[in-house]
This record gives C-alpha cells, structure tokens and sequence, in this order.
C-alpha cells in the first residue's frame, strides 16, 4: 500500500470533481483563459490551506465557488480587471478559442463562434459584480437567497443588480441585433 | 381579482421594480394583473420590460450551453493535483515563514517563562535587606536556581508540521456517509488539537562546584 507522503493527495477527489466547473465560471468571470486557469489553481490551492474551516454549512461546491469569488475579486482589485479586459483586443480572439472544437464542421465552428461572440460581448457590457450575479443566476441556476449567502449581500441587492444587469444586457442585446431587424422594427 | 386590481393604481416606480418578478414568473395574480394593465398604457415601462425580458430569455438559454461548451485544458487538473501534492513554491515559502515564526514564538514564551519564573523565585528567596559587601567567594559556593524545561519532541514535530498538513482532512476521500442529509458534506476529522510541547517546568538547584 503506497504510503500518504503529502496532503495534496487527499484533495485530488476534490480536483477531479470541481476543477472543470470552476475553471469554466471563471472563464465566464475573467473573460480569459489564461486568468481563468491561473484562478483555478489559485482556489484549489486556497481550498487546501483552509480544508480545515469547512463547515459543510453549505455544499461543498459552493464554499468552493465563494472562494473563487473572493480571489477574483482580490485579482481584480489588484490589476484592475475592467480597463484591462476591456482594452485588449487580443483577449477577444484569446476567449474565442476557448469554444475551439477540433471535431467541428465548420458550420458548427462558425455558429458556436457567434453565439459566444454574443455572450462575451453581453457580459463585456457588465460590471464584474453584475456578471456575478448573472452567473449564479443564469448558469449555476441559483435562487436569491443562495445568489446572497454566496455574494454576501442581501436579496434586494442581488435582485437590484440582476435588474440593472438585465437592462445592460438587453440594451447590448439590441445593438447587436442585425441591421435587417432594425429595418423590420422601424 | 379584477375588480380588486381596478381598484388599486400602480405607477412606473412600482412596475420597474416587479419587472424581474414579473420574468421569474413569482407575482401574485393580482400584482400580474395591475403591472400588465400599467404595461399596457406605458410605452416607456413596456419598453423596458422587452428589454429585460429579451435579455432573460437570452441569458437562460444561451448563458448555460455557451458555458457547458468550455472544456478546460487537459493538464490542468493533473496540474493542479502535482502542484498540490508536491507544493507550490509561494505556497512552500509562506510555511517556511510561519513555521519559523511558529518556532521562533514557541522559544520566546520558553524564554520568558523561565526568566519570570527566576526572577520570582530570585525575589523571594532573597532577604529584604540589601547585602552590604558583596562576597564573590561564598556567592561562589551558594546553590544557584535553574529551571528544567522538559519537552515532548513529539508534539514540538507536531507544531511544526502544523501548517503543512491540513487540519480535518482524512487519509482517504469522502464516502457516502461522509455526506449528510441535501448534499453537504460532513468534516472528515475534526482539526487535531495541538497541546504545549512543555512537559514540566521544574526549579532546581546546581551548585557551581558540580
């Protein structure tokens, strides 16, 4: 029997399980894969210093998902995310890879292409702290009170922003449409 | 219900506010009613909600198969499992700090524990009255207090181990019964409790002869 030499192989359960899932929403967070794999590691990384603290008053899944949030928040504040994603160019092209399928036709490529071309450029549209919630909301399908005990924040907060994310998000929306549906609207 | 609707008034303040419940679908009947009828006689309000509501339907469909399509890298996991098994270099760092730090405040209370204690049992063992010669030859020959500290190296190893082996997490992954009642996991192992690595503080007496 191989003997337990570290702790690190104690958590490798742990990687297998979340390490996708969280990877992706900080993708969807970041805007950039790069970042988003640096911010992976640095949750796993922070999950294993402070195993210990773990209450099991939550899932585990979601204490692993508060964690992300605080380190992309601390990332943020220290590189100042929003002028920095929102100024190069090549993040763009560097995002867009990342729904890059081999085995796709180019059909296939092209229109998974533009419906991320759209998402990126909704959330582009977003404050970081609307995208938050935009996720919990639209993607890991969370109610407002688990949205709030995730951000730390009360409801009429998360639903406030939610409301201020979603007029953004639709006034974006409607300066992407295609020109011929303006032409039919007006 | 909609003779009790017709009888309340709802302004643009109040529907911009229920727009999102109105969405989520959460509304009473009576709320529906009322924010429909203000809908229907403002175009700024319904506006808006064909705004909020192209982008709801936008995010719920698109937001998840959009997601669900990233795949992240194919070392990544492997790589984040070899860095956690043989540590990251920050990481090895901050131990090497706190583990000097944790030896350095463990010297420290040893240190002044036993210079308090010598100057209590110096304090009391001494007369008030203030010797008038000093007499080196017989200050020689007096027993002079010392302090044993004896220490379990065990415990010692056990504190310094402190912060590279994560409190609570077990030799082996959770099971199923690890996980209690909606999915939360239960702790594994409480955290281990770290007791003094001091045995015993014991005042002796050596003669200087010996």
């Amino acid at each position: 029997m191989e003997a337990k030499t570290s702790p690190g192989s104690d958590f490798e359960w742990i990687v297998d399980a979340y390490h996708e899932k969280i990877y992706r929403a900080a993708c969807m967070l970041l805007m950039n894969r790069h970042e988003a794999e640096d911010l992976t590691q640095d949750v796993f990384l922070a999950v294993m210093k402070s195993y210990s603290r773990f209450r099991g008053d939550s899932s585990l899944y979601t204490w692993l998902y508060k964690i992300m949030l605080n380190l992309f928040r601390k990332r943020r504040s220290k590189r100042k995310l929003l002028q920095w994603s929102f100024n190069q160019g090549d993040d763009r092209q560097d995002f867009d890879v990342l729904f890059i399928d081999e085995g796709d036709s180019p059909e296939t490529a092209v229109e998974k292409a533009e419906r991320a071309h759209r998402i990126a450029d909704v959330l582009r549209g977003l404050s970081p702290k609307h995208r938050e919630v935009v996720m919990l909301r639209f993607y890991e399908e969370k109610s407002y009170r688990e949205i709030a005990d995730v951000v730390g924040c009360s409801e009429g907060t998360i639903k406030s922003r939610l409301h201020h994310a979603l007029k953004q998000a639709g006034g974006r929306l409607q300066d992407l449409k295609p020109s011929r549906n303006r032409e039919q609207g007006g | 219900m909609n003779e009790e609707a017709s009888n309340m008034e709802i302004n643009c303040v109040d529907t911009s506010a229920r727009l999102l419940d109105l969405l989520d679908g959460s509304l009473d009947d009576i709320e529906k009613t009322l924010i429909e009828e203000h809908l229907a006689g403002c175009q700024r309000c319904r506006k808006k909600l064909d705004q909020m509501s192209g982008a709801h339907q936008f995010l719920q469909t698109e937001l998840p198969q959009v997601t669900d399509s990233i795949s992240a890298p194919e070392f990544l996991g492997l790589r984040i499992k070899h860095m956690l098994s043989h540590g990251n270099d920050r990481w090895q760092q901050g131990h090497r700090t706190r583990k000097v730090w944790a030896t350095a405040a463990a010297v420290a209370i040893l240190v002044t524990a036993a210079l308090a204690y010598n100057l209590i049992y110096n304090t009391q063992d001494k007369p008030d009255t203030p010797p008038a010669k000093s007499t080196p030859t017989v200050a020689a020959n007096k027993p002079e207090p010392r302090i044993i500290v004896i220490i379990n190296p065990n415990l010692l190893k056990q504190i310094q181990r402190r912060d590279t082996m994560p409190a609570g997490l077990g030799e082996k992954a959770p099971s199923d019964d690890d996980y209690l009642p909606g999915g939360r996991l239960r702790r594994i192992r409480p955290a281990p409790q770290v007791q003094s690595p001091v045995l015993m503080v014991k005042p002796v007496q050596f003669n200087r002869d010996m």
